[in-house]
């Protein structure tokens, strides 16, 4: 190959960096919860003015960029590795600059989700294109926040700009006559005219700020095992295994289940109840909302928490009783996420017009818990009986057998509630190689 | 005895990493285990810590057989792998509370030995920081403390001087002599040989999977007819890397022949 053909270091690093964004950006769970927590902006948009709401978007994708701007070129560990390559200042800009692009492809859409609710297509697309043109502004905020709050006060600027994109959307806005979507022009040109910006920032206070941003001190992390371990009231031989996950998950470490959990609160919009349903249609609609948000559930309780378990595997394997104690934790982790979703779908349907359906409510309790239930019970025994390190062999058929579980405990909720009981013992083969399979398994990394 | 180990083959695939490897560690003894890259040790380690299972013969550690009742030989053990792995979100004291409720330690003793190690460690002030912020060897250190946070009968330390300075080195070969004064039984891999010198009562010598020697450094030294040899010596012999290397080095036109 002629050296002319060569590419440069920058688009080296730039493929490289995909390579790992991708397995989070690409991740098909991600998607289905990025879709879910889409389909909750655009109702929630519905409540807010068009205006506002064109003004707001692009400032959200803004605000984001900011944050992410800021960790991406001052506080992300790679860059430890990125400064040393022959990159050079400008390098890692490009670098950063277009992992930047991928990962506010989120709040974008989220954004014109949210318009789309407010105002619909029209509005939708002048949120997504004003998000993207601000994009590059965030880098600029960034350089500046840093230059002007140093280390301490970099995490508050979007924070601030958080706050103002808030207040815009509770604020009566004037109403000069112009269609709403021209209300992200503004916001678009300034952030795009801020971004402009961004090589001259970068070129004056790079090394400086880098510097700076290299010797600061970690911060003390609150101290969130003492006071979770004092509130849940658990068996002490789970209770680090359960406290351990939920700090992980607070923290950021299992971030595919963090957003499972986050947008499985969505399958309440199956429930319908503004249809006026009748008692048969609400039974159906509130196992329905069970076994959407409760695949969420499974989903977040097996294979997600999983792999953030397993980065500790020679620790829990040389542990006395090491498949027992795991199952143990995985399904009080996973039967309390289960349960926390049913009371959120019966409280719904509880809370709703004042109590409209509360007569209805207590022969939909045991369908519903026990649908949630099973559900996670089945994702965390699929996941340990199938279990290899950190991978689930056949993780994929999780997506086919759920639906199959969902509806045969569903029928049998409805039809005859006491053949529910037979769900355990079914089950039953299934759990005792979820216990084995740890204890058994052979551990070379 | 602590530990026994008899007749123990283990392959992986077609390689053979152990190959009728049989010795014994008696209570209250630091046994050294020296061997180059690939010559067994880790595999070892790992049968011993019950992660992998011997394809032949059979490990018993403090009484327990590590196929038949592998809880009893965990309940025992302390294991410091030569790798190990930590949660890179949760702060050391968080960690250490997670590994003192796996192993089923008390509250109370759970802090008093995590402020013991830390203290130890001069890691008071790193207590609340988060472990991905930490250098290797403060991990190291962390992965040490949680080892011992059971006060386990047998340790098992594979590698532990990896990544360490001098003066954090001298501190693990301290924290090693007061577990044999008390009486608890210590199996040191390690390249680091005056370490192993310095803290093994007796030592083995494993190369491609064989077992070439084990006992102390007199009898090393009998066996190998090399009355005034250092440890260095005795291992480059009985693992055959004396004559090979000198054959190599000649080769490379940076020594004569031997």
């Amino acid at each position: 190959m002629s050296e002319g053909a060569l590419p440069s270091p920058a688009r080296v690093a730039t493929d490289l960096r995909w390579r790992v964004v991708r397995e989070v950006l690409l991740d098909p769970f991600g998607w289905v919860g990025l879709a879910l927590a889409g389909l909750v902006a655009s109702r929630v948009g519905r409540g807010f003015a068009p205006e506002a709401v064109a003004l707001a978007a692009p400032l959200l994708t803004l605000a984001v960029a900011w944050g992410a701007a800021d960790r991406l070129l001052f506080r992300a560990p790679e860059n430890d590795l990125l400064r040393t390559q022959p990159l050079g200042p400008r390098g890692l800009l490009e670098v950063r600059g277009s992992e930047l692009g991928w990962w506010t492809h989120v709040p974008s859409l989220l954004g014109a989700a949210f318009a789309w609710g407010a105002g619909g297509p029209g509005l939708a697309a002048a949120a997504w294109v004003g998000g993207r043109l601000t994009l590059q502004g965030g880098v600029s905020l960034a350089i500046l926040g840093r230059k002007a709050a140093g280390n301490q006060g970099a995490a508050l600027g979007p924070l601030a700009l958080g706050g103002l994109l808030l207040a815009l959307l509770v604020a009566p806005l004037p109403a000069p006559g112009v269609p709403p979507w021209a209300w992200a022009g503004p916001v678009a040109v300034v952030g795009f005219l801020l971004g402009r910006a961004v090589p001259g920032l970068w070129d004056r206070h790079f090394e400086r700020l880098a510097s700076d941003a290299a010797a600061a001190p970690d911060r003390p992390r609150r101290p969130l095992w003492s006071v979770l371990s004092a509130l849940l009231p658990l068996p002490a031989r789970l209770r680090s295994g359960v406290v351990a996950d939920l700090v992980l998950l607070i923290r950021g470490q299992d971030p595919r289940g963090a957003l499972l959990l986050l947008a499985s609160p969505a399958a309440v919009l199956a429930l319908e109840l503004n249809t006026n349903p009748s008692a048969a249609q609400l039974g159906w609609r509130a196992l329905s909302a069970a076994a959407l948000g409760g695949s969420a559930v499974a989903y977040a309780v097996g294979p997600a928490v999983h792999r953030s378990r397993m980065t500790v595997l020679p620790w829990l394997r040389t542990a006395p009783r090491p498949g027992e104690r795991l199952l143990g934790v995985a399904l009080l982790w996973g039967l309390g996420w289960a349960t926390l979703h049913g009371l959120l779908v019966l409280g719904w349907i509880a809370a709703y017009r004042g109590g409209w359906y509360l007569p209805e409510l207590r022969s939909l309790v045991l369908p519903v818990l026990g649908l949630e239930w099973a559900m996670a019970h089945f994702g965390v025994v699929f996941t340990l009986s199938r279990a290899s390190g950190r991978e689930v062999i056949g993780e994929s058929m999780l997506a086919f057998a759920l639906p199959v579980v969902a509806v045969g405990v569903a029928l049998a909720g409805t039809l005859m509630p006491a053949t529910m009981l037979l769900y355990p013992v079914l089950t039953a083969g299934m759990t005792g190689d979820a216990r084995r399979r740890l204890s058994a398994m052979e551990v070379t990394g | 005895m602590s530990i026994e180990i008899t007749e123990v083959s283990k392959s992986y695939g077609e390689k053979k990493a152990l190959d009728g490897v049989s010795f014994s560690v008696a209570p209250g003894e630091v046994f050294g285990l020296l061997g180059a890259n690939g010559s067994g040790k880790t595999t070892l380690n790992r049968c011993i810590a019950t992660l992998l299972r011997p394809d032949e013969g059979s490990i018993a550690v403090a009484g327990h057989d590590t196929s038949a009742d592998p809880d009893g030989v965990r309940a025992a053990i302390g294991y410091l792998a030569e790798f190990p792995t930590l949660y890179p979100a949760l702060t050391a004291e968080e960690f250490l509370r997670f590994l003192g409720g796996l192993r089923g330690v008390g509250v109370a003793d759970c802090d008093e030995r995590i402020d013991r190690w830390l203290g130890l460690f001069e890691m008071r002030d790193a207590r609340a920081l988060a472990l991905g912020g930490f250098s290797q060897g403060m991990k190291r250190k962390i992965a040490l403390a949680g080892a011992l946070i059971a006060d386990p009968s047998v340790v098992l330390l594979d590698e532990p001087t990896n990544g360490l300075d001098p003066p954090s080195v001298y501190l693990f070969r301290q924290v090693i002599a007061s577990l044999k004064d008390q009486g608890k039984t210590v199996l040191l891999s390690s390249h680091v040989l005056p370490l192993v010198e310095q803290a093994c009562d007796r030592m083995a010598v494993l190369s491609g999977g064989h077992l070439k020697a084990v006992g102390t450094m007199d009898e090393l030294r009998a066996e190998s007819g090399r009355p005034g040899a250092d440890l260095e010596e005795l291992f480059l012999h009985f693992s055959g890397l004396d004559r090979a290397m000198l054959e190599r080095l000649a080769d490379a036109g940076l020594r004569s022949s031997p």
